[in-house]
């Protein structure tokens, strides 16, 4: 007969079960916007296959770019002092052969310093068939994962052919890392598991819990353990320690040549940005222009640079604004970029007249789409840090690119 | 103070509802993507987000199947489909007669929108069922969305209430939710009595 805790518990079970629905993630879409807006800004991003192309399995891909860690970190998760180069896809079904950063290995983790920009190349081998989204991502320690731009690729082939080999530094050759050494860990699995199983069938193969429950409440909760059992548990604590011993020193002679999993940090630095300070950017004032999905800015460029410059893109949380009036801007946009991630319509610029060295120029800039609300980015107004963060980049007249922050405080408004 | 069994007993029940409580918040609206959005309806096989905005009303709260007063009223739809950048679009917004039939109230003319998003404002909505119907102007031999998909017109319903009448109502009709509340806390108070007897 069923008692009243237990069928509390069961009914609390069957509620978690029931109404518990299944979570509609998305990944970067379901992110808060000020972690996609003032964290991580990536450009000049470049996948070695086309968006919505394919690769059989073994083949390889590369992402490469650069990212640039936002100078007004929010205040709400940790600094990026300890990150690591990853990639955002639906599990493993790729493997990460590589990845750098500033050209040095990141296989452990580092940190990064904001308010800088750093190259970043990883390289993949298809893994898993099947059309997948592939991001390149950093987890930042205490914040999560925070992913930039990526693209659809479609993985043919069969999952059991994939095969990843590598030479060791001793010279060894091993064909498959997916498969090595898998037998003996099959075997002592199975060793461990039985010692486990015996243990345990040691103990319930007697009368467990209401003649157990008696005892103890007749006080006679000594004879629960015996002297067999006790000499068994000694016997076993002896023999495990003994094993243990055997498979290190089976293992050491087996593999002789080893190096420690490592722990310490990976150094990296900055991409060095000689033109720093060239081009002075104050936000004055922002609003988000609900109706018709448009981010408003109000802003005082400074242009400390010795030729005219025009602004050519806005952007902010992987979403692309540019400024069709540039041609400098139109070129640099990769005709192969995800067209999800680029605004169609032209970055709004009232006064396109370029910015003299020297000058120092309002702007009045309206960057419409409706990727706004699609990305969820909207949501921003509900923050209790409403607040935004983007990259502006202005062209001169020889087309070289200067690369600015903006960010403010940014209000909903119903009035265009 | 309440014996051990009683407290497990209030603690468990708090336990569920909690879960009731917060769980639905994984429903909101705000928390799905939008294409799992319920404000997401198809027409022709392509997916339109809608939005009702009433500024003066309840300001940036955004509005779906329900919009809560007769001021002004600004209906945003947005394209998620990247196709309908390029494609003619016009709107037909149909209201709901005595009849039960639905019958034109507004017209926009056929238009391409880069931006993925339009706008129809309105000074003033009245009460009722509406229904906004998006034909979109495809090009011959041009569709990029599945194949199985059918491509029928479709449209988004919605209802139009007077939040002023609303407001008249007492504060017991406008606040029932605390009827429920009491109801569960005089029902954790006698089984508390019960086990404690």
């Amino acid at each position: 007969m069923l008692n009243a805790n237990v069928i509390k518990k069961l009914v609390l079970s069957f509620v978690l079960l029931t109404i518990s629905t299944v979570l509609y993630a998305h990944g970067e879409r379901n992110q808060e916007p000020f972690l996609r807006m003032k964290t991580l800004h990536w450009y000049d991003v470049e996948w070695s296959v086309k968006n919505e192309g394919t690769l059989k399995v073994n083949e390889e891909m590369t992402m490469k770019g650069r990212v640039h860690f936002f100078s007004r970190w929010p205040q709400v998760i940790s600094k990026p002092d300890t990150v690591f180069l990853s990639v955002g896809t639906p599990g493993p079904v790729f493997i990460r052969k590589f990845s750098y950063l500033n050209e040095v290995p990141m296989i452990q983790s580092t940190g990064v310093e904001t308010g800088k920009s750093y190259d970043f190349e990883v390289i993949l081998k298809a893994r898993l068939p099947g059309r997948h989204h592939v991001h390149p991502m950093f987890n930042v320690e205490s914040a999560g994962g925070l992913v930039g731009p990526g693209i659809w690729v479609n993985i043919e082939g069969n999952a059991d052919d994939f095969v990843y080999g590598v030479e060791t530094r001793t010279g060894q050759t091993i064909e498959n890392l997916g498969t090595y050494a898998t037998a003996n860990v099959y075997k002592w699995h199975a060793i461990w598991a039985a010692i486990a199983v015996l243990w345990l069938l040691w103990w319930i193969r007697r009368p467990l819990l209401i003649q157990r429950y008696l005892l103890v409440k007749d006080g006679q909760w000594s004879t629960l353990i015996t002297l067999t059992d006790k000499k068994l548990a000694a016997t076993m604590i002896i023999g495990i320690i003994g094993l243990l011993i055997y498979a290190n020193g089976v293992t050491k002679e087996e593999y002789r040549y080893t190096i420690p999993l490592q722990g310490g940090k990976a150094e990296v630095d900055a991409v060095l940005n000689p033109d720093e300070g060239k081009v002075y950017v104050k936000n004055k004032k922002a609003e988000y222009y609900l109706p018709g999905r448009s981010v408003i800015i109000d802003a005082e460029i400074t242009n400390n640079h010795n030729l005219p410059i025009q602004l050519g893109e806005f952007t902010s949380a992987n979403l692309r604004f540019i400024n069709h009036h540039v041609p400098a801007a139109v070129a640099a946009l990769d005709e192969d970029y995800p067209d999800e991630l680029v605004a169609d319509s032209t970055l709004v610029v009232d006064d396109l007249r370029p910015i003299m060295p020297g000058e120092t120029r309002r702007l009045h800039i309206d960057a419409t789409d409706a990727a706004w609300e699609v990305e969820r980015l909207s949501s921003l107004l509900n923050d209790p840090d409403s607040s935004y963060g983007a990259l502006l980049f202005f062209y001169d007249s020889n087309g070289k690119r200067f690369i600015s922050e903006i960010y403010g405080q940014i209000l909903p408004t119903f009035v265009d | 103070m309440l014996s051990k069994a009683v407290q497990k007993y209030c603690v468990d029940t708090l336990c569920i509802f909690a879960v009731f409580l917060f769980t639905t918040n994984v429903l909101a609206h705000g928390g799905a993507t939008i294409e799992n959005d319920r404000c997401v309806f198809r027409s022709q096989g392509y997916s339109i987000h809608f939005t009702a905005y009433q500024p003066s009303f309840s300001r940036t709260k955004e509005l779906c199947r329900v919009v809560n007063s007769l001021s002004e009223t600004i209906i945003v739809l947005d394209f998620v489909d990247e196709a309908l950048r390029k494609l003619p679009v016009d709107l037909i917004l149909k209201k709901q007669k005595d009849d039960q039939l639905y019958a034109d109230y507004m017209l926009v003319d056929e238009r391409i929108y880069p931006a993925g998003t339009m706008q129809l404002p309105m000074k003033k909505i009245e009460q009722g069922s509406y229904r906004l119907y998006v034909n979109i102007q495809e090009l011959a031999h041009q569709h990029e969305v599945a194949e199985n998909v059918h491509q029928i017109a479709g449209f988004f319903e919605f209802t139009v209430t007077d939040g002023a009448k609303e407001k008249d109502q007492s504060f017991l009709a406008r606040s029932t939710w605390l009827f429920y509340l009491l109801a569960l806390g005089i029902f954790i108070y006698l089984m508390a009595l019960k086990y404690r007897s």
